[in-house]
């Protein structure tokens, strides 16, 4: 049964290879969105059967990618294998994420067939689709660092042509050229965490038992690694320190960050926008800006070994979700404000990893996935329709789109956190976790740090209601401005395919928290969790009500603010819009930091240039006179005669020839061969 | 077992859990039969030449039989590498074995002696399919080259008998002969077909060349003076195992590492080779890129770390550094170029810096990584160097600023320069990918802030690749490359090669590693004084 999970993995591969087969694109995009539609089916097979098998060891299927025997001393130990391997992992992590990727993938593309309609690379958009969600299903799946690495890559290279899908238009160009450079360095802290691991476990791994099941044990793998983190940190593994721990575990930190679009890089995310709008979509909800944070759950174990680390975590997490939800408020853009809370909710997520609660972290990365894709999807058919982004010129969605509005709505609730809506119960849990401060193995953070983080979670709640409302409010309510060239009158509803896919979405959205309220959250716990025993989140009553009077305070505030005109909520909200330039100043200076940072490129470029003129080409240029003098004449050397030169050299090569044939045949005078 | 790993079996990826290595119980064919695989391989473009040349050349259809008949002789030696690949592959072998050798007495009467003795191994191997390829493909594209037709291929063909014979000469003099063989013809491809500032270019590259090749026969004579052997020989097999004493091992290792960081190029030792690769016509920059450089790699290997292992343990944080510093300016000095083919060529010196960085740390892994860069490298960057050639030859012009939305006319062209970028960004599942990962594996216990910063220069890499498809194949349509045309049939049929043959190694390296491995496990046994 287990064995589906390789299906789940390479269908979507299979079906976006397929793409470029049919002759007419727009029945091309039908392979991967059945591609994807299968492995919705059996990745649900498999979380069904993981469920039933809850309390067994994760399932493991390997193949080795490459192998030799490198009889290399790596400073602890000769290590006789190198063997990366790829293949899949099914445990409770795994079996939950599979489905949301590929459903969040299945609904990206249905929504793509309308908004994309007559697109020019359309063919291209799919297969690319296709292999971005085979991708992130095998990143999901993955049962060890090299094969994570892999995928991890992948992704970044597949979000790199999608934002640049329209390639003609040099906005587009450059987010998607930023988004792929600076995720790279994340890539590159990933990299070399890989290689550290490798270069200090590898050793001692092949000294290990082999596990069963397997011939080898990988030293990369995710099973292996979790007991031998537990033992170098206990000093049973030679050359492995906390040191080593604490460098790989910021290194995986960093990569995360990168990735989740943590401070201080947070913009990247938001300039995805600038390509197709359901592939910013998918990017923000399930694969890309997810990675980070899924990196971090994968790697629990060792982060559960070094808890200052686990502590920074929390801490960029709360800088990040407060600085997202800032800048949300701020801006007038509507899809980059998506993108800006997408990027404070990942940071919430990182709390409640960093706090210890690793199902509440990873519950909340499973319900803002549903989320984000239908404020992504909605934002795009309004986006659309109006054909502006900016949220002071929209106005009227509620009357004139009628399904689009209301699915917003839902999403807004689903962000802020209103009561019994999916994000309240995840929020709930991520409080939870701040409130108890207590890692599985019994260390408890600072209580200052305790108490800054408690802060930042309950602003970056706050005001991340207060700005969900407010889109929906300025976006969906009142009348749209008047510009030049646009009809208010001809805004109409998006076709079905744009709007089929909110359904389910908002469905989710809404439904999708039960699974996390008291007794039924235990089974999330049980399934998804660090270490061998289940953690069971205490159950907290205050977290409720600070839930609860958050989220349901904000929204009705912001919508005294927004909807109702109350003049003391206006005063209010004025006051600390005084506040936000401040904040969303981090978003607005991108585009200058930018340019400082190519002006220091620039100079930094030409300094090769200048060394090379003013040292190594005198230099030489001396050397090469003196060739040329001892070559005598080389002006005689004329295009003319350069046959007759060429000739020559020819000639002199076959006589040498010659003479060494002669030679060694022994008829050269003089020279014999024995023989 | 599942389906899919059935698949993978019969591709001969090794998978867990089950014993699917097919052990072949054939032996080595040394011994009971004379191989003349490599003398053929090496010598069959050499007799290509005196057919070439007793052809006319007048007519448009003399000329295109003329091509015929060297394309064939640089098919051959394809063919014949491929089998010997393909053999080494289907082998189960322990310890390092050279293959397909030949030995036959040769200068024996002269005071040291030589034996005309070739032979391949694990590095040489791929190396050699590697510039068999590019050779077929450099035949290719000069497809139209008009101009002396006969003269243009016989140069040719004598380069690739130079460059083959390198790769597989297992004695001194032999690989000094092959070695001088390929100066002259590049030389001269350069100094006819070049570009503009071609004399200047062909001029320093005969002066640069030629200084190498001194260098080169100075450690072969100090090797065979001061091995005690009797008689005195410029055997590989001999010279290459014996320890020297410490300061003629010093000696010895800078003579050869200085004539092979000339050809890598290292920088500071860099501009006569850009300058060559700028002047030469596109498909002898090719070759450039992907056989001679190649040779100076596999040089460092061969001769620098296997004759003088002590030496070159010793320095060996010297050539990291200079590895470091090439890998950084390369990278560096293309983000500031404007000359499409002279950013190839900046990147090119820094990828090698990378090679040298392996080559430095002289470990098992990073070694392996060395030798699988290498092929992957020059893969790439033949790839690229005929993208801008392609590109040059449709809009007159190289500076990239002058360039821009190519990909409305030409997008099977923006097509492969974008595989061709992510090979040498170092993207998974294409060829630099793996080779990257154990360089930097490999390299990191021995050298670890070099690694690191060679790792943060790919983070350039990535950024100017990118940054140059970008400016040149995106963006808005041009006017002025309204009218321009896609690839034509003869530019896909040797461009495609190239770009399958990343795919491939990039997915199955798998095949290819333990060969490989065989070979560089000769190299490192020098090191722990095992050989």
């Amino acid at each position: 049964m287990y064995n589906l999970a390789w299906a789940v993995v390479l269908v979507p591969l299979g079906a976006c290879i397929l793409t470029y087969l049919p002759e007419s694109p727009r029945r091309a995009a039908f392979l991967p969105i059945l591609g994807t539609a299968a492995a919705l089916v059996l990745s649900l097979l498999v979380l069904a059967y993981r469920l039933e098998h809850n309390s067994s060891a994760p399932y493991q299927s390997v193949i080795t990618f490459i192998t030799f025997s490198p009889n290399q001393d790596l400073g602890g130990g000769v290590v006789g294998d190198f063997h990366p391997q790829v293949g899949v992992r099914v445990d409770g992590l795994s079996a939950v994420m599979m489905p949301v990727v590929a459903l969040v993938s299945l609904l990206v593309q249905i929504h793509s067939l309308g908004s994309m309609r007559g697109d020019g690379g359309l063919r291209r958009y799919f297969a690319l689709l296709g292999l971005g969600t085979f991708a992130m299903l095998a990143f999901v799946a993955s049962p060890n660092y090299f094969h994570l690495y892999v995928m991890w890559e992948l992704v970044a290279v597949v979000s790199w042509l999608l934002v640049g899908h329209w390639w003609h238009r040099p906005e587009s160009l450059r987010a998607a050229r930023r988004a792929f450079v600076i995720s790279r360095v994340g890539d590159l802290a990933l990299l070399l965490a890989l290689v550290l691991t490798f270069v200090k476990f590898s050793a001692n791994v092949a000294l290990l038992p082999a596990t069963p099941g397997q011939d080898v044990n990988d030293p990369l793998s995710f099973t292996v690694l979790g007991q031998e983190w537990h033992r170098g940190h206990l000093g049973a593994v030679a050359g492995v320190g906390v040191r080593t721990l604490v460098v790989t575990a910021l290194l995986l930190l960093v990569a995360a960050a990168f990735r989740s679009a943590q401070l201080p890089i947070q913009s990247w995310l938001a300039d995805t926008t600038e390509g197709p709008a359901p592939a910013a979509a998918l990017m923000q909800s399930a694969t890309v800006a997810t990675m980070g944070v899924f990196l971090i759950a994968r790697s629990y174990p060792l982060f559960l070994e070094v808890p200052q680390i686990l502590a920074l975590v929390a801490v960029l997490g709360a800088a990040t979700a407060v600085a997202g939800a800032l800048a949300a408020l701020a801006l007038v853009d509507m899809q980059r404000i998506i993108a800006y809370l997408t990027s404070s909710h990942l940071g919430l997520a990182l709390v409640a990893l960093g706090m210890g609660t690793l199902s509440a972290g990873v519950f909340h990365l499973f319900t803002q996935a549903w989320t984000v894709a239908l404020l992504a999807l909605a934002a795009a058919n309004v986006v659309r329709a109006y054909g502006t982004r900016d949220i002071r010129q929209l106005g009227g969605v509620w009357e004139r789109m009628p399904w689009t509005a209301r699915a917003l709505l839902v999403g807004c609730a689903g962000s802020s956190g209103v009561l019994l809506v999916s994000g309240f119960w995840s929020l709930d849990g991520v409080v939870a976790g701040v409130l108890h401060n207590r890692l599985p193995n019994g260390v408890s953070a600072p209580a200052v740090v305790q108490a800054l983080i408690l802060i930042g979670v309950l602003a970056a709640m706050g005001l991340g209601a207060l700005a969900v409302i407010r889109l929906f409010a300025v976006a969906c309510l009142g009348d749209p401005a008047r510009r030049r060239g646009f009809q208010p009158e001809r805004v109409r509803e998006a076709g079905d395919s744009m709007r089929g896919p909110l359904l389910p979405l908002a469905a989710l959205t809404v439904v999708v928290g039960f699974a996390g309220i008291l007794g039924v959250r235990a089974t999330f716990g049980n399934v998804v969790f660090a270490g061998s025993t289940p953690q069971h989140e205490p159950f907290s009553v205050g977290a409720v009500l600070l839930t609860a009077i958050l989220g349901t305070g904000a929204a009705a505030l912001g919508w005294l603010v927004w909807v109702r005109r109350e003049r003391a909520a206006v005063d209010l909200a004025a006051r600390t819009a005084a506040a936000t330039p401040l904040a969303g100043a981090g978003a607005l200076l991108a585009p200058a930091r930018a340019r400082v940072a190519s002006a220091f490129l620039t100079r930094v470029a030409a300094l090769p240039g200048l060394l090379e003129a003013a040292v190594i080409e005198p230099t030489t240029e001396a050397m090469a006179g003196a060739v040329e003098v001892a070559a005598a004449g080389p002006r005689r050397l004329r295009t003319g005669r350069l046959s007759s030169y060429a000739l020559t050299a020819v000639a002199a090569t076959a006589l040498l020839a010659l003479g060494v044939t002669l030679a060694a045949t022994g008829h050269f005078p003089g020279v014999g061969a024995s023989r | 077992m599942n389906p899919l790993q059935l698949v993978l079996a019969a591709t001969g990826t090794g998978i867990t859990g089950s014993s699917s290595t097919s052990s072949s119980t054939t032996s080595g064919t040394s011994g009971e039969f004379p191989t003349v695989l490599l003398t053929a391989l090496i010598w069959c473009t050499a007799a290509t030449v005196l057919i070439v040349l007793a052809l006319p050349e007048r007519t448009d259809e003399q000329r295109s039989r003329v091509r015929l008949v060297a394309l064939a002789g640089a098919v051959i030696p394809l063919i014949l590498a491929t089998f010997g690949l393909n053999y080494q592959v289907g082998q189960d072998f322990i310890g390092g074995t050279t293959s397909f050798e030949e030995q036959h007495g040769w200068l024996t009467s002269l005071p040291v002696q030589s034996s005309y003795h070739l032979g391949v191994d694990g590095i040489s191997l791929p190396l050699l399919l590697l510039s068999t390829l590019l050779f077929v493909i450099a035949m290719l594209a000069s497809w139209r080259v008009g101009t002396r037709v006969r003269l243009y291929l016989s140069l040719l063909l004598v380069m690739e008998t130079g460059v083959n014979g390198v790769l597989c000469s297992l004695d001194y003099l032999l690989l000094l002969l092959f070695w001088g063989m390929q100066i002259v013809p590049v030389f001269l491809l350069i100094a006819i077909w070049g570009g503009p500032e071609r004399m200047r270019a062909a001029w320093r590259y005969l002066g640069a060349a030629s200084v190498g090749a001194a260098l080169l026969t100075a450690t072969a004579l100090l090797l065979a003076a001061k091995v005690n052997a009797s008689p005195p020989t410029f055997d590989f097999v001999r010279d290459n195992t014996v320890t020297l004493a410490k300061g003629i091992g010093g000696l010895g290792f800078w003579l050869s590492f200085t004539a092979f960081a000339l050809t890598l190029p290292v920088v500071p030792l860099h501009t006569w080779m850009r300058d060559a690769i700028d002047e030469a016509s596109t498909p002898v920059a090719v070759l450039l890129r992907g056989g001679v450089m190649t040779l100076a790699g596999y040089g460092l290997m061969r001769v620098t770390l296997t004759a003088f292992p002590d030496a070159a343990h010793r320095y060996g944080l010297v050539m990291v550094v200079l590895g470091v510093v090439s890998a950084l300016w390369g990278t560096v000095a293309a983000l500031a170029q404007d000359d499409l083919r002279r950013l190839l060529v900046y990147g090119a010196v820094g990828q090698m810096g990378m090679v040298l960085v392996a080559i430095g740390s002289a470990s098992a892994i990073a070694l392996n990584g060395a030798v699988l860069l290498l092929v992957a490298d020059g893969l790439a960057g033949a790839l690229l160097l005929l993208l801008a050639g392609a590109v040059q030859e449709r809009t007159r012009t190289r500076s990239i600023a002058r360039l821009g939305g190519l990909a409305w006319q030409m997008p099977k062209l923006a097509a492969l320069w974008v595989l061709g970028g992510l090979t040498v960004i170092g993207v998974p599942f294409l060829a630099a990918f793996v080779g990257e990962l154990m360089v930097f594996t490999g390299s990191y216990p021995v050298h670890s802030a070099a690694t690191v910063l060679v790792m943060a220069g790919t983070i350039i890499t990535t950024g100017y690749t990118l940054w140059t498809v970008q400016r040149v194949f995106f963006g808005p349509s041009r006017e002025a490359f309204a009218r321009l045309k896609d690839a034509t049939t003869l530019e896909l049929t040797y461009m495609l090669p190239l770009a399958i043959a990343v795919a491939v190694l990039g997915v199955l390296p798998g095949r290819v590693l333990p060969v490989i491995n065989n070979g560089v496990q000769s190299v490192v046994a020098r090191f722990t004084g095992g050989g």
